[in-house]
């Protein structure tokens, strides 16, 4: 049987934009996409740990090394900036999960993987 | 055409003469890295590591693009102490290469270097810069390499290559004098017509090599040529093959047919041989004095013994450019055995060609280039082959025919690739006069996609709610020439997102009048969207393909389409 399995989530990043005027989606940073192995269009379940809402959207891929992590269009709804969130993204599988752990730094950089076990 | 030189002659006067006049130091240095080759693992960790922190102090001191890259990390050379410190340090991949050229190279005017690129196996080619005082080192670790198979400096070398070729313009008459007082033969891999190689053969057969250095795609078929022909060669001492992943069956065919054995050698034009095998023929050794190689798995990890990933390099020898923790794309199995030949170098099992080459069926199986080779050799007459994804069920397979192929045997192919990738997988064959080779003269056979990804495929942007109607069945009703423009499906899973409100939620959508630019909430999502509403429709699925498959359409306020849309990072409609 396939099981929709975590695949990566990075983990407390800060929302450096959230605009209602901009068109929508999450713009993430090329590095972090890279690292939590992401894609372009991919969709992703943005958690907002400051206000408890959540939604799902796509990525827009953004400037590399940029720390950018602008949640634009109708998601500025329940997004503000500088809000704190988690961006998951999952994969079907048939195995165990391998799931990806991204630790930032406040500039939102990646800083390294974590395990599973220290969440 | 002059006679060969003694290989004594060319070891021990022309050789040493050469060098002794460019004084450029390798016959010393050869020397160096046959003693490391020997020393005890951590030994060899020991002088790697010391390189590696003079490289990494050097890098931030004089190369623009890491001295702000660590600043912006805040990374300090100095504390790098081990793996995990040393993963902090984003890869270094071919795109950031094109991008950075310039703050790439050392602002020291003491450093040397010049321009090379590859050429352009996969994609387009790559542009980059070498040191100049690491040229010696390399030459010196091919000799040493070369022993391994008990070759030495001199022996007659016959090579069948692409790589001359695309440097053309470097060719002269030096070059081919150098060949001519190192002992070495060039054949092109880029004409492997009968008529080549024919004539491949009675150089052979006349310059009677040592050893043989050749493209595994391009040595195995003039091995089959032979094979079929029964024509006798001059058995060589060994035989190295490099420049592209060597198949078990390549392997078995040019050892039958030379009567020779085989060492596999793993290098790219950045960094020239990375791994080599000795005799034992137990995996490939890694040239960990001279290069920093980590196997990092599909998660970013380096990998455990006896696990695969991408080979991750980083050159310790070239202070020009430096190339710090650089993606190959290519993917090997990472070994913590020992081999039995004494080497405390490390070993490298199964290298096979780019990470990305493999072919995907629908059940998510990976089916790596060992499959389509020896599949190839289940039928005769294939002089060459390519495999392309073109969908997740769906390859199509190109055959350069040779006098023997038939057209029935496609069926043998396909039933054999069917019960292998599953019933429901699709084959196209497209019998061809020729597949074109990358401009390195290598053939590149398999060409895939990527894995599978929950990804968007429809939006539709800017829509209005024209009405609601909370007394029919849930469901968002549109106008069925947007949908159609859109690609989205009668009953197809929808996210509705209301820009006015900030109301997520997720119904199905179903057909509406077309040309009407109607958009009705019915059903309990009236209750969240309103009439007026500004809402984007958005539909997902599962797919290996991108971009082409994104349906990505503005509307204006009557909910008539305007035109598709790219979107990009900031941008405001």
């Amino acid at each position: 049987m396939k099981r929709m399995l975590l695949k990566s989530m990075i983990l407390k990043a800060r929302v450096t934009q959230a605009d209602i005027r901009y068109v929508g989606s999450i713009t993430i940073d090329e590095d972090l996409i890279e690292k939590a192995n992401l894609t372009e269009q991919e969709n992703v379940l943005i958690v907002n740990r400051t206000n408890g809402n959540r939604l799902e959207t796509y990525i827009i891929v953004g400037e590399r090394d940029s720390g950018v992590i602008c949640i634009n269009g109708a998601a500025a709804h329940l997004v503000n900036e500088d809000d704190i969130v988690d961006i998951m993204a999952f994969s079907w599988s048939t195995g165990e999960a391998e799931s990806l752990f991204l630790k930032l730094d406040v500039n939102n950089h990646f800083s390294r993987y974590a395990t599973a076990d220290e969440l | 055409m002059f006679p060969s030189l003694l290989p004594a002659v060319v070891r021990h006067l022309v050789y040493p003469f050469y060098r002794g006049f460019r004084k450029d130091m390798v016959l010393s240095i050869l020397k160096d890295l046959e003693d490391n080759q020997w020393f005890s693992k951590e030994q060899i960790e020991e002088i790697q590591w010391k390189k590696l922190k003079r490289l990494l102090k050097y890098a931030s001191g004089h190369v623009p693009y890491y001295r702000d890259l660590f600043k912006k990390r805040g990374i300090e050379p100095d504390e790098i102490e081990n793996l995990n410190d040393f993963m902090k340090i984003p890869f270094l991949t071919g795109n950031v290469i094109t991008e950075n050229s310039g703050s790439l190279v050392t602002g020291d005017p003491l450093i040397q270097g010049y321009a090379s690129s590859t050429g352009g196996s996969i994609g387009d080619p790559l542009y980059f810069y070498c040191d100049l005082a690491a040229g010696p080192v390399r030459r010196a670790n091919t000799i040493r390499q070369f022993r391994y198979a008990g070759i030495d400096i001199g022996e007659k070398q016959l090579r069948l290559w692409g790589g001359r070729l695309d440097r053309a313009w470097k060719e002269g008459i030096s070059e081919r004098a150098k060949d001519y007082f190192n002992n070495i033969r060039f054949l092109s891999s880029f004409d492997m017509s009968d008529e080549a190689m024919k004539k491949y053969v009675s150089i052979e057969r006349s310059f009677r090599p040592s050893l043989i250095v050749a493209y595994p795609s391009a040595l195995a078929l003039l091995s089959d040529f032979c094979k079929r022909r029964a024509l006798k060669l001059h058995k060589p001492k060994a035989i190295i093959t490099s420049g592209e992943t060597l198949y078990p069956e390549q392997r078995e065919i040019i050892e039958e047919v030379f009567s020779a054995p085989v060492f596999n050698r793993y290098g790219s034009r950045q960094f020239s041989n990375i791994a080599s095998e000795c005799k034992q023929h137990n995996g490939l050794h890694i040239t960990s004095d001279l290069f920093f190689v980590e196997v990092i798995d599909k998660n970013g990890r380096p990998a455990e013994s006896g696990e695969g990933g991408e080979l991750v390099v980083t050159d310790l020898s070239n202070y020009y450019m430096p190339f710090i923790r650089y993606k190959t794309g290519d993917y090997a199995v990472r070994t913590d055995r020992l081999c039995g030949c004494g080497r405390g170098l490390p070993l490298l099992d199964k290298i096979e060609g780019r990470s990305f080459d493999t072919i995907r069926t629908p059940e998510g199986k990976s089916v790596g280039g060992f499959f389509w080779t020896r599949l190839s050799r289940t039928v005769p007459g294939i002089n060459r082959f390519q495999i392309e994804q073109k969908g997740l069920n769906r390859i199509n397979f190109k055959i350069v025919p040779g006098s023997e192929w038939k057209d029935e045997f496609k069926s043998v192919l396909e039933e054999k690739i069917k019960s292998n990738c599953g019933d429901n997988f699709n084959v196209t064959f497209l019998v061809v006069d020729d597949i074109t080779l990358a401009p390195s003269g290598k053939s590149r056979f398999i060409i895939s996609n990527n894995e599978e990804r929950f990804v968007i495929k429809s939006k539709i942007h800017k829509a209005n709610i024209t009405a609601t109607n909370p007394d029919l069945n849930d469901g968002l009703r549109i106008d069925e020439e947007l949908m159609e423009l859109a690609d989205i499906a009668e009953h197809e899973k929808i996210l509705v997102v209301d820009a006015t409100n900030g109301a997520r939620l997720e119904t199905f959508a179903v057909r509406g009048p077309g040309g009407k630019g109607e958009i009705v909430a019915c059903g309990a999502i009236a209750v969240q969207l309103s009439a007026g509403d500004e809402i984007g429709i958005m539909a997902f699925t599962w797919s290996m393909e991108r971009d082409s498959y994104f349906s990505n359409i503005l509307v204006d306020k009557e909910n008539k389409f305007v035109r598709y849309l790219t979107e990009i990072a900031g941008e405001k409609f």
